[in-house]
């Protein structure tokens, strides 16, 4: 059962409405010192004449004063501005000059504004049917009063229906990147740049394998692996290379695609040696050489923390030797990996050795996906050694308790021919016997 | 629940403020406990015949920024509704409430209810009254939930608030526009599993359900996590066989999960659980000797008792048989002290 379409309830007839409407925006109007409005008798005329769409242009194009109507009687005079236009058949028309003016200020609330205008708008997109492209348009105007109020701690819960919006839209791949792109920019103004990164990733995505090697995906790769190469957070670069912009890389951004390679799978030593090989390239290229030998050491320690295999324990002087770091500062760098999420594991001053519990694997491979394999296949196997325990000892308990029922059964026959004394003194003696028992289990 | 509809939710209407705080448009999440969905089941599956939905009014809490609502009792409020006219019973809803939030100080008016997902020009003029100032939500919006209870259909939930429409005090006063607000409904563990329970009852044809021991339940965990194995298996198998796309944040998923077991010598546990076993032995070594001592003392106890009434019998007046009381407490304290120092030495 599909969810009511009408949100929007009120009495009245069209021709009523639209009078009452046009009335307040005269009276608006002329507060403002704009004396010659006359909205009023020009739609009561038009809607002598039944020209419905001229009379919703005429209040379309008054509803600009709108924005300087009081705070609270703003939302109400919006909505049913909204209702009348929804009366329309030609509702594309009206909406673009709604839309635009929404994403310019509300001047009667400085504070409130955008609060108002999102308001609105999020009314204007859940009346439009789910499938309907418009909604594509109304919420590029969301994002414009978004981006404008920096207010991108609203939008971000509602960006998870994001894949299930653009599915019933229909809209096409350039649109879609369009729109992923506006969000990574929102997202970069508000600081956020995990997920700014995420969208512009999305927006590589919907660029098709034959315009891999245009301007403008290699512009877009270039930004995407730029961000993820100084996020400090950001460890996991397989995702980047899957992507057909990103592989045009290699022959027209070779260096790029080098450095991207061994932040993919190479160790410390492969990036000394690209660094000697391009000397000052890092610099001129606009990169942070110390951000980027951080996170090359961190996702080395990873590395070699995940090629252990069975023994799952690192020697302290490995680690210095892989990283090429001091002795004394091989734990602070463990911590620093743990923390970024990549290892987990304890520190064993002791031994002088790290006990890797989990570590994260940077190419998940055959090997990888061998080694998931034995890991369930011993869990099964252990589970169901446990399993065969429970059951047989659930077994043993109902035979015991069978026995049990047996004997008493037997022990009333006998009672009933031996007399109530002697059966006292069988209790007494079962009770002794069980002391007796928990005595021998020590 | 049926599947969440397609909307957006980014801004509540600008209510009036509390004085001294700035008004708000920040979004709203509603949360509702199951125990109002079943009162509200419940009462619509006894509602009168001829009557398409009943309301009621919904009780909870609410953040001191109003943002998040939590819905979690809820009572019946009788009302009649014609083709022209609804009435509700205001008298009713104003007590109790009042028998309500005496009950429950803690809990507030938050909206109300509905069993039927269409919205009219009546839930228009009831939201206009829950949200009303003096007797309504006022200053924060009414909540309303609506429960479809079509039968042989899934039960949908769907929770909105409301904004004023209209330009004239009279048109606003009975229309308002029913903004959607997203909802989520909060199951504890303990209710799931007894909810489970219930519900295997249902394809039975006696209607009855036996109550699992531990064990049992044990079992039939073990049982679904094996199930769940093969599952996993089964992908990673036909991954190896190359018939299905590995996804690598599923494999490094699945690899995080199983590295979870905490690296441990198999030594180390036996050791471990050995002396976990000897303590626990020692333990019960030790309460079953104080459960004897206790059980000695309080025979002795009684013995002495009798042997007090029999000093009665013999004796002149109740004196001594207070005497022979007291003594027999003073034994009883005394095989206590004993049986008390004997586990301090052990």
């Amino acid at each position: 059962m599909p969810a009511p379409t009408t949100t929007l309830l009120i009495e009245g007839t069209f021709e009523e409405l639209v009078d009452e409407l046009a009335q307040y925006i005269d009276n608006l109007k002329k507060t403002h010192g704009d004396e010659t409005s006359n909205i009023q008798a020009e739609c009561t005329q038009l809607l002598e004449e039944k020209k419905k769409d001229d009379v919703l242009k005429k209040l379309v194009t008054g509803s600009t004063v709108l924005n300087q109507a009081p705070e609270k009687e703003f939302i109400a005079a919006y909505n049913l501005l909204v209702h009348l236009i929804r009366q329309s058949p030609n509702l594309d028309v009206f909406l673009p000059r709604v839309c635009q003016n929404l994403a310019s200020p509300v001047l009667s609330s400085p504070a409130n504004g955008a609060g108002l205008a999102l308001s609105i708008l999020s009314t204007i997109f859940n009346t439009l049917q789910p499938d309907d492209e418009s909604r594509y348009n109304v919420f590029f105007a969301i994002l414009r009063v978004i981006r404008g109020s920096a207010n991108f701690e609203t939008l971000r819960p509602q960006l998870k229906h994001l894949d299930q919006w653009l599915a019933a839209w229909e809209v096409e791949e350039e649109d879609q990147r369009k729109l992923y792109l506006a969000i990574t920019d929102v997202a970069t103004e508000a600081g956020e740049e995990e997920q700014a990164y995420q969208y512009l990733v999305r927006a590589l995505r919907t660029i098709p394998a034959d315009e891999a090697s245009t301007d403008e995906a290699r512009q877009l790769s270039l930004r995407a692996l730029k961000s993820a190469l100084m996020h400090p957070t950001h460890f996991d670069f397989q995702d980047l290379t899957a992507l057909d912009a990103i592989q045009a890389l290699r022959s027209s951004e070779p260096i790029y695609f080098q450095l991207l390679e061994i932040f993919t799978a190479d160790l410390v030593d492969d990036f000394n040696d690209f660094k000697d090989e391009h000397d000052g390239w890092i610099e001129k290229s606009g990169l942070d050489g110390a951000a980027l030998n951080r996170k090359m050491r961190l996702l080395t320690l990873a590395s070699i923390a995940a090629s252990t295999g069975q023994t799952r324990s690192l020697p302290y002087a490995h680690i210095a030797r892989a990283l090429q770091i001091p002795f004394e500062d091989v734990e602070m760098w463990v911590i620093d990996v743990i923390r970024a999420g990549l290892v987990e594991g304890k520190l064993s001053q002791l031994n002088q050795t790290f006990l890797i519990h989990r570590s994260t694997y940077r190419v998940f491979g055959e090997n990888q996906w061998r080694e998931v394999a034995s890991r369930l296949d011993m869990w099964r196997a252990s589970l169901i050694g446990v399993l065969q325990v429970v059951q047989s000892e659930k077994a043993l308990f109902l035979q015991q308790k069978e026995a049990e029922a047996r004997e008493l059964e037997g022990k009333i026959g006998s009672l009933a021919v031996g007399g109530g004394g002697q059966g006292r003194g069988m209790g007494g003696y079962s009770k002794q016997r069980r002391g007796d028992g928990e005595v021998d289990l020590e | 629940m049926a599947d969440t509809d397609s909307f957006l939710h980014l801004a509540r209407p600008l209510g009036p403020a509390p004085i001294g705080a700035q008004p708000s448009t920040a979004p709203l999440s509603v949360v509702i406990q199951p125990q109002a969905i079943f009162s509200i089941l419940d009462h619509s599956l006894r509602r009168p015949a001829d009557q398409e939905r009943v309301i009621g009014t919904l009780l909870g809490t609410r953040t001191e920024d109003g943002t998040e609502v939590e819905i979690r009792n809820c009572y019946a409020v009788p009302h009649t509704e014609t083709a022209e006219q609804v009435e509700v019973d205001m008298d009713y809803q104003k007590q109790m409430l009042a028998l309500h939030l005496r009950a429950n100080p803690r809990e507030v008016l938050v909206g109300w209810y509905a069993t039927s997902a269409d919205l009219n020009t009546f839930s228009a003029l009831i939201q206009n009254f829950y949200g009303q100032q003096g007797d309504g939500t006022w200053p924060h919006p009414a909540v309303h939930l609506t429960v479809s209870t079509v039968p042989g259909k899934d039960i949908e939930a769907r929770t909105y608030i409301s904004a004023p429409i209209g330009v004239t005090a009279e048109r606003a006063a009975d229309s308002c526009l029913f903004i959607p607000v997203p909802y989520e409904i909060k199951y504890g563990e303990a209710e799931k599993s007894g909810l489970e329970l219930i519900s295997g009852a249902k394809d039975r044809e006696d209607r009855t359900q036996v109550i699992l021991t531990d064990i049992e339940s044990l079992e039939r965990a073990i049982q679904q996590v094996l199930d769940m194995l093969e599952r996993v298996s089964n992908y990673v198998n036909n991954v190896l066989d190359e018939e299905a796309t590995p996804s690598s944040a599923l494999g490094q998923f699945l690899m995080n999960a199983l590295s979870l077991a905490p690296k441990v010598d198999p030594a180390d546990i036996e050791r471990d659980f050995n002396n976990h076993i000897q303590d626990v032995l020692v333990v019960s070594y030790l309460a079953n000797t104080i459960r004897t001592q206790i059980d000695l003392s309080n025979r002795l106890a009684t013995a002495a008792l009798t042997m007090g009434t029999g000093d009665v019998i013999t004796g002149t007046t109740g004196g001594g048989g207070e005497g022979g009381q007291k003594g027999g407490q003073d034994r009883r304290q005394n095989a206590r002290r004993g049986g008390q120092q004997r586990s301090n030495e052990q």
